[in-house]
């Protein structure tokens, strides 16, 4: 096993991170950007080593110096984290040309997936259903247009080498496609230097369901169940939760193979998500699989057992899956929120600022994933996610009720939170059924705002209250 | 924190109403076999100690409401029967939804009706008893109920047996409108036939008295009882409120503020109801017509009170001042103590029914040798603080009215009256003349002087004029040695006459006021030593003297003979 091994990320998963490897008794090494000198993954680290300045290039993108103080330490391994260098398949690629293990799949591997027309074509080989397209890239937009008319319209245009909605179109109508073929050709060029596209049908408004994935290096896959993330605002997911409670068992199953076939598909290692879009006819398409940890996998290991991110470390290390897919059970419920540290009622205003205090909920079946500390400064250079609540319970709706309850415990003096967005929506009847899609909080959003008012704590400490007896 | 603490608090309030999670929790009653919570101080006890203590609260003592049985059980001995025809609902006025209201209370109450009569006795008392129970329609005046108070005062005068009623009721029933009205003075004069023909009417107000019952038969008992705390009023406190838009006072219609404005006896705890009754009864149905002392009950022959100080003194060549420096002696017997070496079971009775209850003069029953008599006397107070409050003994108009309606009480059931006075005079006051002091007197004068019962007065200490006379137009007056009878005071006297108070000691010679002078002016009809020598067996020898010599005379004839006799130039 690994004795050392190097965080290369920050904040609440850094330390996720780190408390995983305390417990396998695997020294960690921290970096962090000149911004970060009092942040908690600092402060809690036995070694840490500023690296640059606060801009992500300047510190946590730096590949060079991350490698620089891996070596440096002793490391034997580097744990990439979410977002930052963990899909970088250079940095992957680095890792292994300097004699370190890179805890996730090989650069070759991340590359194949990254590239979607590629990966669309590999998932219609191993048998994974994906949206009706094209079936490689489009030659020119007479095919786009013949496509577009077979599969019907909304169709979306993508850049192949894309990602981030960049050299991306929505087409309605036959009308629209010439200009929207043209300038998306001229974005991916401009972007990603390859003006190559691809032709999807759009699913509109689906679930987002996802597959927890486990790899070892001998070739064998299991999945830990699925997460239903598709509370989202413009992409970025808020709640997510685990199991979906509009999969049947059979649309679980089937689902749960087809992310097998998926991730077999390529030589995969490690822990990773195959994500999908559910139709409302309950038709699903493979969208993509992130090569990575993810920040939802918390309601995945309480409902499993499973420690992924130790599970990570020991298939890193040529260990073996801890269970087999028969083995694998999901006992209850979790659910996730996500603390942001923003002003919903102002456009979602990013609120960094010091946190002068906090009382966090507790009690049974409740974790807290964070990285803040009475007197920490919540940096504008980074994310504004300030906890992760994720609670279990026996069935879905004693999760909602825990949830609530714990929002409800939840105060944090000194920057203001979505939280009392998050407290309301767990009462809106799509949430309470079940039965929302990606499109559901933005549409309701004006109607869960009027309400989130009523439960949003000021960051001021000039509070009005008549004291209750 | 803090202020988040209290912000998140009243978030939630407001968001649980927002989301309408669930109703809010109502508020749960103790269950019934397990705890009741007292309705005045919250206090809950278990079922038992309810049941033990009368379903009083050990805490503050509220009085709560019996049901009939529990009312019954209370107070009757074990065998009574119920007298009343069964109750056939009718609906006087066709008033709708009036039988579905009845036939529930039927059906679930003790009760077939709103008032249940029995017959039995109270501690072997034999007696008939009514008892109202809200639980039936709120104990409404319907016309069941008034036909069997009719009906059971039939009965009584028949039988000749007392009746008690425990009234409880929330007034008139409404779905009988104007017969249910017309209850009230159907009743009223059953009840006055009953009184006239003799009978022993006793009420007891228990909670809550009120409306056309208070205004009829609860209010015209012979002898009138309560609970404490009880509500007794005409109009409701709700509807009064909403009238004059004001807050009532504090005790305002309680039993115990109804006491002191004279319209009810006494209030009794609950667990001496069935005592007090059954002494009220055996006093009105003693066959005794004598006054009958054994030699036992006449020892000792002299007043053991204040002996040591007695002796000390001498009355012997005693000047007339100094007689009325001893009749004002504070430490003089008083003629409560006097009353109660000659009497026993004393129960006493308060209040004129028009004003008030003043405790200067007190009245009440008592037996004197196996005689019920009844009694009044004026008191002064033992100390500073009760001499203040009872005026130095000088009563107020609604004193000599509740004697008045004492006496009238007394004439009603052939009871002979002892009065026994120390008092300087009547209160002179505002308050007194406003209220009448001089028709008080005059009424008390002429009243006294036509009773047929026999009737002593005793003079222990001062009696000063008109407040004394009020209570002297007796057959007979008795003085201490050392009391003293004026027409004023002597100091009044001297300075009216002489315009000269320092003159008060001749005064006192001259006006001739010591019980010596009153026998010699043929006012007064016998002397008793300061020690009551004598004064039982004498007083027995008058009351027996007078029963039988009263019972063919017109008692006014006779004042006017001693009014002859004693005047000279007549
Ligand atoms: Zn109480």
């Amino acid at each position: 096993m690994f004795r050392k091994i190097l965080i290369a990320n920050r904040g609440e998963i850094a330390v996720r991170i780190m408390r995983s490897c305390r417990e396998m008794g695997i020294e960690t090494v921290m970096i962090y950007s000149t911004a970060d000198k009092h942040a908690l993954h600092v402060q809690l680290a036995r070694e840490a080593y500023c690296i640059g300045g606060p801009a992500p290039k300047d510190s946590y993108l730096n590949m060079q110096a991350i490698l620089t103080v891996a070596l440096a330490t002793g490391c034997e391994a580097i744990h990439p984290g979410y977002g930052l260098l963990s899909e970088n398949a250079d940095f992957a690629d680095m890792v292994e040309a300097a004699g370190l293990k890179f805890i996730g799949p090989s650069g070759k591997t991340i590359d194949v997936l990254g590239d979607k027309a590629n990966a669309r074509r590999l998932m219609i080989e191993a048998g994974v259903p994906v949206p009706p397209g094209s079936d490689g890239v489009l030659t020119d937009v007479q095919q786009a247009i013949e496509i577009a008319n077979q599969i019907g319209y909304p169709v979306l245009i993508k850049a192949s080498a894309g990602g981030g909605g960049r050299g991306m179109r929505r087409v309605d109508s036959a009308e629209q496609m010439l200009q929207a073929f043209n300038e998306a050709t001229l974005e991916a060029k401009s972007a990603f230097g390859d003006g190559s596209l691809y032709l999807e049908k759009l699913i509109e408004n689906p679930k987002h369901i996802e597959f927890q994935i486990l790899a070892d290096q001998q070739g064998n896959a299991i999945h830990l169940g699925d997460r239903d993330c598709s509370w989202q605002r413009r992409k970025q997911k808020v709640i997510e939760e685990t199991p979906c409670t509009r999969l049947s068992d059979d649309l679980r199953i089937k689902m749960g193979e087809a992310a097998i076939r998926a991730i077999k598909s390529v030589e995969y290692e490690g822990a990773g998500t195959v994500e999908f879009v559910l139709d409302k006819q309950q038709n699903f398409y493979f969208i993509e699989v992130n090569t990575r940890i993810q920040v939802e996998h918390p309601v995945t290991e309480m409902v499993t057992g499973i420690d992924i991110v130790r599970e990570q470390i020991r298939i890193a290390n040529g260990a073996g899956l801890p269970i087999t897919q028969d083995e694998m059970q999901i006992k209850g419920h979790a659910i996730e929120c996500r603390i942001n540290a923003e002003k919903p009622s102002d456009n979602f205003r990013p609120s960094p600022g010091k946190i002068n205090n906090y009382i966090m909920p507790g009690g049974r079946s409740v974790r807290i994933d964070s990285a803040i500390y009475p007197g920490y400064e919540i940096s504008p250079f980074y994310d504004s996610m300030v906890a992760k609540i994720i609670v279990h319970g026996n069935n879905r709706s004693h999760a909602i009720r825990r949830m609530r309850r714990c929002l409800e415990e939840l105060i944090i003096d000194g920057v203001e939170t979505n939280a009392a967005l998050l407290y309301v929506s767990l009462f809106d009847q799509s949430m309470i059924r079940g039965t929302y899609d990606t499109s559901t909080l933005e549409n309701k959003l004006d109607e869960l705002l009027k309400y989130e008012t009523v439960f949003h704590l000021p960051t001021d400490v000039e509070i009005n209250v008549e004291e209750n007896e | 924190m803090k202020d988040f603490f209290n912000l998140r608090r009243n978030q939630l309030e407001k968001m649980d109403k927002l989301t309408r999670l669930r109703a809010p929790a109502k508020k749960k009653e103790i269950p019934a076999n397990i705890f009741t919570a007292c309705p005045k101080c919250g206090k809950s006890f278990t079922h038992q100690v309810w049941h033990e203590n009368l379903y009083v609260c050990p805490e503050c003592n509220k009085h709560l409401r019996l049901g009939v049985k529990a009312r019954l059980n209370l107070i009757m001995d074990d065998d009574y029967e119920f007298i009343d025809e069964p109750a056939e609902f009718r609906n006087p006025i066709d008033f709708p939804g009036y039988e579905e209201k009845w036939r529930n209370a039927y059906d679930n109450t003790d009760a077939d009706e709103a008032i249940v009569f029995v017959k039995g006795t109270i501690a072997e008392q034999p007696c008939i008893v009514g008892v109202m129970d809200t639980n039936f329609l709120m104990g409404s005046l319907g016309s069941i109920v008034g036909e069997r108070i009719i009906k059971a005062l039939e009965l009584a005068t028949q039988e000749e047996l007392p009746v008690i009623i425990f009234t409880a009721s929330g007034g008139a029933r409404m779905q009988e409108a104007i017969i249910s009205l017309m209850q009230m003075r159907y009743v009223s004069a059953a009840v006055g036939k009953f009184q006239r023909a003799g009978g022993l009417y006793i009420t007891v107000m228990t909670d809550p008295t009120t409306g056309g019952v208070t205004a009829s038969y609860a209010s015209l008992g012979n002898i009138i009882l309560t609970e404490p705390g009880t509500l007794i009023a005409f109009a409701g406190p709700r509807v009064i409120r909403d009238t004059i838009k004001e807050e009532l006072p504090e005790g305002f219609q309680t039993a115990e503020h109804l006491e002191k404005r004279g319209f009810v006896d006494r209030i009794i705890e609950r667990k001496d109801i069935k005592i007090s009754l059954a002494k009220l009864l055996k006093m009105h149905n003693s066959k005794q017509v004598k006054v009958e002392f054994s030699d036992a009950d006449l020892e000792p022959l002299r007043c053991l009170i204040n002996d040591k100080k007695l002796n000390e003194q001498k009355s012997d060549n005693l000047t007339a001042f100094e007689r009325v420096k001893m009749a004002r002696d504070p430490d003089r017997i008083s003629p409560k103590q006097v009353l109660e070496y000659l009497c026993s079971d004393i129960f006493e009775l308060r209040g004129d029914r028009l004003y008030g209850d003043d405790q200067t003069i007190c009245g009440g029953l008592a037996s004197l040798g196996g005689l019920p008599i009844t009694y009044i006397y004026t008191q002064k107070g033992d100390d500073l603080e009760s001499r203040i409050k009872l005026n130095f003994g000088m009563p107020h108009p609604e004193g000599y009215r509740k004697a008045r309606r004492l006496m009238q009480e007394a004439e009603n059931f052939g009871r002979p009256i002892l009065t026994i006075i120390d008092t300087p005079g009547a209160y002179p006051g505002i308050g007194s003349e406003n209220r009448g002091m001089g028709e008080a007197i005059a009424q008390n004068l002429r009243f006294m002087s036509a009773l047929k019962t026999p009737t002593i007065a005793l003079i222990t200490g001062e009696a000063g004029s008109g407040g004394a006379i009020a209570l002297a137009c007796t057959d007979k007056l008795f003085m201490l040695e050392n009391a003293v009878y004026t027409i004023l005071s002597p100091e009044g006297f001297a300075t009216i006459l002489w315009k000269d108070v320092s003159r008060v000691e001749e005064a006192s010679t001259n006006m001739r006021l010591t019980a010596e002078d009153m026998y010699e002016l043929q006012v007064c009809d016998q002397i008793f030593p300061d020690d009551l020598t004598g004064l039982k067996r004498a007083i027995a020898d008058t009351f027996n003297q007078l029963l039988e010599e009263k019972a063919n005379q017109m008692p006014e004839e006779k004042i006017i003979q001693l009014m002859k006799k004693s005047l000279i130039n007549f």
